[in-house]
């Protein structure tokens, strides 16, 4: 061997299942850390990862917020965080090797000299934890923040990945991204010049759940599902992604946003892109994100936008036995809001595989229970030896694929009723992933954060993703502009006219 | 429920019925089959909830009682979801020569067409059974440390070897073997010597080396030292020493307390913790892969061809 020099890892071996895949040296430098994102999702996750073994010998997290603290009042607020929200339990040796590796750096985001330290502190850590210049900026700020911040970023150089012995700069940030076609296009333009459209990653919390990569799984990995997956069997799909919750603190940003560009945007459409898509050449980022953008440009609403793209605004009722407000009267949102709470709309996807078959989508707070699935409602069988009497109370078959919670997937199917009759009446068979698996099952922003950490980008939508999303909901919102949402009683399946746009063609909502 | 001198058939019906009392529990991963004794019962079953969290399976696990008994004779517990954690379960005593015919017993019960694990912590050749169980497992869990000669068991296997074997001392190095793959992430210069301060006796260090010299090409040197452990389970290795062709060196050393220091040249120290896994984790490690370790192969390739080499073959 000798004199030889390698560039890959001769330790690492693909087939060795058993390591764990691990990060380079690196520095996680959180913006906005005093936010609820941070104190609630990425410092537990940071505390989960390294309980799991995760995280590399040398990791540093770097806060930065308007607040007067030291590293030890920093890592204070981290140890409470992590143990009030973690997920694995607590162990004080785990906690004990993160420990020393916390720093602050205060300021404001207009503040050069805040990042001239931030810059500096960052470079030390070389020194100090053997961290050769690898870090990733985790964006928990609101976007009117984002250009003062990237412009920091460039103005010191942090952005640019290091020449001198290596060394990425990675960009975190969360939806949502930007309000509108143009805004997105400006926004991501803008982190794309900053840092290298390549380092940038795109937080969508649903793609890290373990039921949405399965989906990749129960498409592509078997045999009897994926030829029935098209117009030839397929009646219609639909997406819901209901809370119980109503918009809690979010008044102003609910607000100038709603339903549609909350939620609607995003996760129903990034789910829509992984139920439909064709299958990808392989595994690979761009490979998924070649397939995924296909069907996304596909997509096209409803001629007649009156019927298929229904708001819905939640007034009082109850939701599980308590009393709500209606969203009128919601602390600091003003008497006329016209914001939906609800959204359902109908899409078409204009290609072979699904032409014909309309995708309802919905969304919407103060529903009766948190729920997310995507149900696949087959056509009905194309001829019926029983008598009519027999299957009376026989529906449609149904692929149902629970995101969350109760994860798993439900088929529905008719079967003879025990009995001397041919009475048929639906039953469903159910794969539980919840049930047993659970436990182990990693939070979405630990997955995520790790693969940002590992750079790998299959899980994060790139800018042309929120590009063509934003086609999708653009016309909504021109649409909907100046007209009113249709109240909805809260603790119930939303307005009326979501109900009437599948009533029209002799379908119905599922019962989520 | 417990059942005196039964048959499979009853302890199946047994099962039924609770599966029906609870309802519905479906989406069986895999059987665990465990053979074990009296005095290991609660070890393994404590065990096997820690994993059952984890991995939906049903469990069956032979306890040979008294082999001298004449007349065959069974008798079953089967609980469901009770001290077994989530498992289906079901604990046999076997008398006189129903052991000898483990595996008519064990088949009827396997449910159907999930993949059959093995697990014994005590030595089955004392019974007699090694070939019983191979029969029917896809993938054979066993502990050589337990064994009474615990590296020449080592050897054994790497002698004997067959797809999908694999041993809790190769599972409890997971953690060691991942926190020097990532000390070697940015390494570049080639390895040229490599020492391995470890208890001698112990086959997790022998694997250890085996590992590095498989994946290096260097065979490790290991110095027989007296390791203290903080946990039954972790593997004797106190420290792993690397000099690189450039003359650099590296040492990843774990303290008795679970300390794990880093050493690298032209970098600051670097801290870690690594502790001793239980049981119950281990094995829950284990059954996360179901298909053949080929790793594993590899590294036990190495100690067939190095214990040839030293046998002058």
């Amino acid at each position: 061997m000798g004199e030889t020099l390698h560039t890959t890892n001769p330790l690492r071996d693909p087939a060795d299942r058993r390591l764990p895949r691990i990060p380079e040296p690196c520095a996680l430098v959180i913006f906005g850390v005093t936010g609820d994102l941070a104190k609630k999702k990425l410092i537990p996750a940071v505390y989960d990862l390294a309980n799991r073994g995760l995280l590399p010998a040398s990791f540093v997290i770097v806060g930065f917020a308007r607040r007067d603290w030291g590293d030890e009042t920093f890592e204070e607020m981290a140890r409470e965080a992590a143990k009030s929200h973690a997920r694995t339990p607590w162990r004080e040796e785990v906690w004990a090797r993160l420990a020393g590796s916390f720093k602050f750096v205060p300021g404001t985001f207009d503040d050069d000299e805040a990042f001239d330290r931030l810059d500096a502190t960052v470079d030390e850590l070389r020194e100090t934890h053997g961290i050769v210049g690898n870090a990733a900026f985790y964006f928990s700020i609101p976007p009117l923040a984002f250009p003062t911040v990237l412009k920091q970023l460039k103005r010191t150089g942090m952005s640019d990945n290091r020449q001198d012995g290596g060394g990425w700069r990675r960009v975190v940030v969360e939806k949502p991204f930007g309000e509108d076609r143009a805004s997105a296009a400006e926004l991501n333009h803008l982190v794309d010049e900053v840092f290298t459209a390549n380092d940038v990653f795109r937080i969508d919390h649903y793609l890290g759940k373990e039921t949405v990569q399965n989906i990749f799984a129960l498409r592509f990995a078997n045999a009897m599902f994926e030829p029935i997956w098209n117009s030839n069997y397929v009646d219609h799909v639909q997406i819901t992604m209901a809370e119980d919750v109503g918009i809690g603190s979010r008044a102003g940003f609910y607000d100038d946003n709603g339903a549609a560009r909350d939620v609607l945007q995003n996760h129903v459409l990034q789910l829509l892109a992984i139920a439909a898509m064709e299958q990808p050449n392989g595994f690979e980022a761009e490979e998924i994100r070649t397939e995924k953008l296909k069907v996304l440009r596909a997509i096209k609403l409803h001629d007649d936008l009156e019927a298929t793209a229904i708001r819905g605004q939640y007034a009082d009722g109850w939701v599980q036995g308590r009393p709500v407000k209606g969203y009128l009267a919601e602390d600091n949102i003003p008497q006329t809001s016209t914001t939906e709470t609800y959204a359902a709309v109908q899409l078409g996807i204009q290609n072979r595989r699904w032409n014909g078959v309309p995708f309802y989508l919905r969304t919407g707070k103060r529903l009766p229970k948190r729920v997310t699935e995507i149900a696949v409602v087959f056509k009905e069988a194309p001829h019926m030896p029983f008598a009519d009497y027999d299957t009376k109370t026989l529906g449609n078959n149904q692929l149902v694929i629970r995101v969350q919670p109760d994860e798993g997937i439900t088929v529905k199917f008719g079967s003879k009723v025990p009995g001397t009759g041919m009475e048929l009446r639906d039953i469903s068979m159910g794969f539980g992933y919840g049930e047993t698996f659970t436990e182990s099952s990693p939070e979405a922003y630990e997955r995520l954060i790790l693969d940002v950490l590992l750079g790998d980008k299959t899980l994060f939508p790139d800018a042309q993703e929120v590009d063509a999303s934003w086609a999708v909901v653009d016309p909504l919102e021109e649409y909907w502009a100046g007209t009113k949402p249709e109240p909805y009683e809260s603790g119930t399946w939303g307005p009326q006219g979501a109900d009437l746009m599948l009533q029209s063609s002799g379908r119905r909502w599922r019962r989520a | 429920m417990h059942l005196k001198d039964t048959t499979t058939g009853d302890i199946m019906k047994s099962l039924a019925k609770l599966l029906h009392e609870v309802g519905g529990a479906s989406g069986l991963a895999l059987n665990l089959v465990a053979l074990t004794t009296e005095d290991e019962r609660e070890e393994v079953e404590k065990a096997a909830s820690f994993a059952a969290q984890e991995h939906p399976y049903r469990l069956i696990m032979a306890i040979p009682r008294d082999l001298e008994a004449t007349e065959a004779r069974i008798d079953a517990e089967v609980t469901v979801g009770e001290r077994l954690g989530s498992a289906e379960a079901i604990i046999l005593r076997l008398d006189g020569p129903a052991a000898a015919h483990l595996s008519s017993i064990v088949l009827p019960m396997l449910a159907s067409d999930v993949p059959v694990v093995t697990w014994w912590l005590l030595d089955p050749v004392r019974y007699g059974l090694e070939q019983e169980l191979r029969s029917f497992a896809d993938r054979r869990i066993t502990y050589s440390a337990r064994a009474n000669d615990p590296v020449q068991s080592l050897h054994r296997r790497a002698e004997t070897y067959v797809s999908g074997d694999t041993d809790i001392c190769w599972t409890r190095i997971s953690l060691w073997r991942s926190l020097i793959a990532s000390a070697f992430d940015g390494v570049t210069h080639a390895v040229e010597k490599i020492t391995i301060k470890a208890d001698d006796d112990d086959p997790s260090a022998q694997l250890m080396a085996a590992w590095l010299h498989t994946r290096l090409g260097v065979a490790p040197e290991i110095v027989d030292t007296t390791v203290v452990r903080n946990s039954e389970h972790l593997p004797a290795i106190a420290s792993v020493a690397f000099t690189m062709a450039g003359g650099e060196t590296m040492e990843v050393e774990r303290k008795a307390d679970g300390t794990t220091v880093l050493r690298q040249a032209g970098l600051p120290k670097r801290r870690q913790t690594l502790q001793g896994r239980t049981l119950g984790q281990l094995l829950a490690e284990e059954l996360r892969h179901i298909d053949p370790d080929t790793a594993y192969r590899r590294v036990l390739e190495t100690i067939r061809e190095n214990a040839g080499e030293r046998a002058g073959v």
